[in-house]
């Protein structure tokens, strides 16, 4: 990159070198971790074998560079609109840098205890780091793909590296059998995103998805071709066509590109349900999650998931919002609002069955997948102005626009809390079980309260995240997508809420038997008794995790904000005036809220929450960024494990004290803020 | 429409129906002496030695793997170098293959960069011991 500095001087004329340049700098986070890791590598290569913290430091420096630098552009109102970067190929936008942020703070929390576990079970490889890095990047190439190339490389980049880090665990055959399964069943489901994207290709013949979403609405317009194929259709079964068989040729071209069209959408969201493990495609989640070393089934629960919604996001709400493409009989919402009923049921029922603390977390975050699909299928119906009845009005439209970003904002919500919950329980596992001998099986937990009471509290609280429990992250993150859909008028987004609530219920049952196990069961005695990993990093991780629950959840404002930010205009394409305006319209929204607080119209148990966040002293950094609404509010919740790492380098901010005492006394950060549960 | 096909659809059953007639009439009408001599895989006249199905050495894989790496470098770098004169150049090039505008680095450092990240991924193969056999 440094070659280009000649280039650089002569900026009178951008010319290639130097848009090559400017673009490089709009992707500094991304492109940091991946030199990182090619750094990581030959860090590995040419430290002695057994330099384990060296590289954990190492990768934890890039890291927070990384975080440093998408932290400075989170506020930057350059990006509001979205940058298109290498020619349109990727994008840089509010919500490309809050999920690069969460990437970062998973990737981080995974780095903390991954080489500690496996040194313990007595697989250590010195690629791992690098591995995460590159899996980390290719997650962070989906939150900004721009085209459906960049869709198929950022999982390409992220699934190899991750079919490895889940076999890596060499002395396991679980975890090669693991590594198969996934391996194959993604190489499958790569194979089906190829082809989805020829046929989307052959259809519009367009990769770029800006560019896409504008070329399908003519296929599938009254007035385009579709609109002039039905006309000949017609004619052709009254009888009343003059030239019959033009009539039928012309049909048949018309309605060729459609027929490209709805195969190769149903083959691209087939790969990404895939990806994110929703139900016909969620076979090989229990198994490869429960095969792969701990550290790795947080990274896929956590950063694989988030990048694969990511893709969602992009390519479902973003781009296809043609009406017809959207509700039945050619649509996908339809589809993928009855696959995510059927995801949440599946996935919360089988985990009630199981035994395998490992196991159980993998089917609970497939039941998890089945919520978030409630917020992407509310957003598309909202989007193509469609909630519940045909909107004629301006201000109809507007409103319904509204809620799409709305819905949007709640996804983007989930997507963190759960990520900062799914790390937290699965740095737990890790915690538990040394020595090539995990616990993972729940008799074993029993009693585990008594032993090591700052981690269960932890887990606890990261487990009542996951099950939505008032005051915690996960309530508001589940609230936000309910209510988001209840709005809507629409018959299946209301039953996708009713079952969704259902299924909360359900899945109630399951956590609560973990805790029930972890605090009221003698504990196993004699050579029974569980030992737990050395090291600081995996008890770091469960801490911190379950303090930025508490903190989202209690101090829900900021990272709503940051959210709703990220999520404005979605529907719109990068650089246009309306996404400007949107996103805009919504920062001034948040900032005319904090000069005077009354008229807060989003949000109000937020408020509620807020309103009692000074009696308790879990979040005192949070207080004065309540105030300032503007920039510091958006990084409040994602900082402290993006940057609490960081410690090592001694560049941490001031957040960093209250996490940093979290280490010698876990349940500290943790406790205050256990007297407003109800 | 479909009419124009006839032939061909002819021409595709003919073929087949030759290839598979001639094929029956031989495996009805041929006589069948087999001996352990006749039996036995044929190739250029050496005699087999052992089974085919031996281990090879994981090695070779590694070897493989290493080589596509590489021989991908390779191939990348002749569409490049057909097409360096564009690159280098900001503006047209004339007839002459001259550049017309202002020269720039443009594709060398692009070329660099890709051959720095293969370089690091030799580096690393060296340090691994990858190419070393023993």
């Amino acid at each position: 990159m440094i070659a280009f500095g000649p280039e650089a001087s002569q900026p009178e004329t951008l010319g290639r070198g130097a848009q090559a340049l400017a673009d490089m700098i709009h992707l500094a986070p991304m492109m940091l971790v991946a030199v990182w890791s090619l750094l990581q590598l030959l860090a590995d290569a040419f430290s002695d074998p057994g330099t384990r913290k060296f590289e954990r430091r190492v990768a934890l420096t890039g890291l927070g560079f990384a975080a440093v630098a998408a932290a400075l552009q989170l506020g930057d109102v350059q990006y509001d609109a979205g940058v298109e970067v290498f020619s349109g190929f990727l994008i840089v936008d509010p919500m490309s840098i809050l999920l690069d942020l969460t990437v970062l703070a998973i990737t981080a929390g995974t780095v903390m205890f991954a080489g500690d576990f496996a040194r313990s079970h007595r697989f250590e490889y010195g690629e791992q780091e690098a591995l995460l890095l590159i899996a980390a990047f290719g997650v962070m190439i989906l939150n900004h793909a721009g085209t459906l190339l960049a869709l198929f490389l950022g999982i390409e980049t992220m699934s190899i590296a991750v079919y490895v880090m889940v076999g890596a665990r060499w002395n396991s055959g679980r975890s090669s059998e693991a590594a198969l399964k996934y391996f194959i069943m993604g190489a499958f489901s790569s194979g089906l995103l190829v082809m989805g994207i020829a046929l989307l290709y052959g259809a519009t013949g367009t990769m770029d998805l800006a560019e896409l979403s504008q070329r399908v609405s003519p296929l599938f317009s009254g007035k385009g071709s579709w609109g002039a194929a039905m006309t000949d259709i017609v004619s052709l079964h009254l009888g009343q066509a003059a030239h019959p068989d033009a009539a039928r040729d012309r049909a048949i071209v018309a309605l060729a590109p459609v027929a490209l069209f709805i195969p190769g959408v149903l083959l691209v969201v087939a790969a990404l349900l895939f990806k994110v493990s929703a139900v016909p495609f969620h076979m090989w989640t229990p198994d490869a999650y429960d095969g792969a070393p701990t550290p790795t089934t947080a990274f896929m629960a956590a950063a694989v998931k988030l990048g694969g919604f990511a893709a969602l996001l992009k390519f479902l709400v973003g781009t296809l919002q043609t009406a017809r493409l959207v509700h039945h009989p050619y649509g996908w919402a339809t589809v993928v609002g009855i696959l995510a009923i059927v995801t949440m049921t599946v996935g919360n029922v089988a985990a009630i069955r199981q035994k395998n603390v490992k196991r159980l977390l993998a089917y609970s975050s497939v039941a998890h997948v089945g919520y978030l699909l409630v917020g992407i299928v509310a957003a598309a119906f909202f989007y193509v102005d469609r909630a519940g009845g045909q909107l004629t009005e301006v201000d109809q439209v507007l409103w319904s626009r509204g809620n799409g970003d709305l819905a949007v904002a709640s996804v983007l919500y989930y997507l963190v809390t759960y990520g900062v919950a799914t790390m937290g329980t699965f740095a737990c596992v890790a915690f538990y079980g040394a020595h090539k001998k995990e616990a993972t099986s729940l008799h074993q937990w029993a009693g585990m309260a008594q032993r090591h009471p700052g981690i269960a509290l932890s887990m606890t609280i990261c487990l009542l995240s996951l099950m939505g429990m008032p005051p915690i992250a996960g309530f508001f993150g589940k609230l936000g997508l309910f209510r988001v859909a209840m709005t809507s008028g629409d018959a299946l987004l209301r039953w996708m809420v009713i079952f969704g609530v259902l299924n909360s219920v359900v899945g109630a049952a399951y956590y609560l038997r973990i805790i029930v196990t972890m605090y009221f069961r003698p504990p196993l005695q004699g050579e029974d008794e569980v030992e737990v990993l050395e090291g600081h990093g995996a008890r770091v991780v469960v801490v911190v995790a379950a303090a930025l629950s508490v903190l989202a959840g209690v101090g829900a404002r900021p990272l709503l904000d940051a959210c709703r930010v990220a999520a404005a205009g979605t529907g719109y394409r990068a650089g246009s005036p309306t996404r400007l305006e949107r996103v805009t319209a919504v920062r001034d929204a948040i900032a005319a809220r904090g000069e005077d607080a009354p008229e807060a119209e989003e949000a109000a148990e937020a408020e509620e929450a807020t309103g009692a966040e000074p009696a308790d002293d879990a979040a005192p950094a949070d207080v004065p960024e309540g105030e300032a609404p503007e920039k510091p509010e958006g990084e409040a919740p994602e900082k402290p494990e993006g940057e609490a790492p960081e410690k090592l380098e001694g560049e941490a901010p001031e957040k960093l004290e209250g996490d940093a005492p979290a280490e010698p006394a876990p349940q500290k950060p943790a406790k205050p803020s256990e007297p407003p549960r109800p | 429409m479909a009419e124009s096909y006839l032939p061909a659809l002819l021409f595709v059953l003919f073929a087949l129906g030759f290839a598979g007639a001639n094929l029956g009439i031989a495996m009805v009408l041929g006589p069948k002496r087999t001996s352990a001599i006749k039996d036995e895989p044929f190739e250029c006249g050496s005699e087999p030695i052992g089974s085919p199905r031996v281990k090879f050495s994981v090695k070779f894989y590694q070897v493989a793997i290493l080589f596509l790496v590489f021989d991908i470098e390779v191939a990348f770098l002749y569409p490049w170098a057909s097409l360096f004169r564009e690159l280098s150049c900001e503006g047209a090039l004339n007839v002459a293959g001259a550049c017309v505008g202002t020269p720039t680095l443009f594709g060398l450092v692009e070329m660099f960069i890709f051959l720095g990240v293969l370089t690091i991924g030799l580096a690393y193969v060296w340090r691994k011991r990858a190419l070393d056999w023993a």
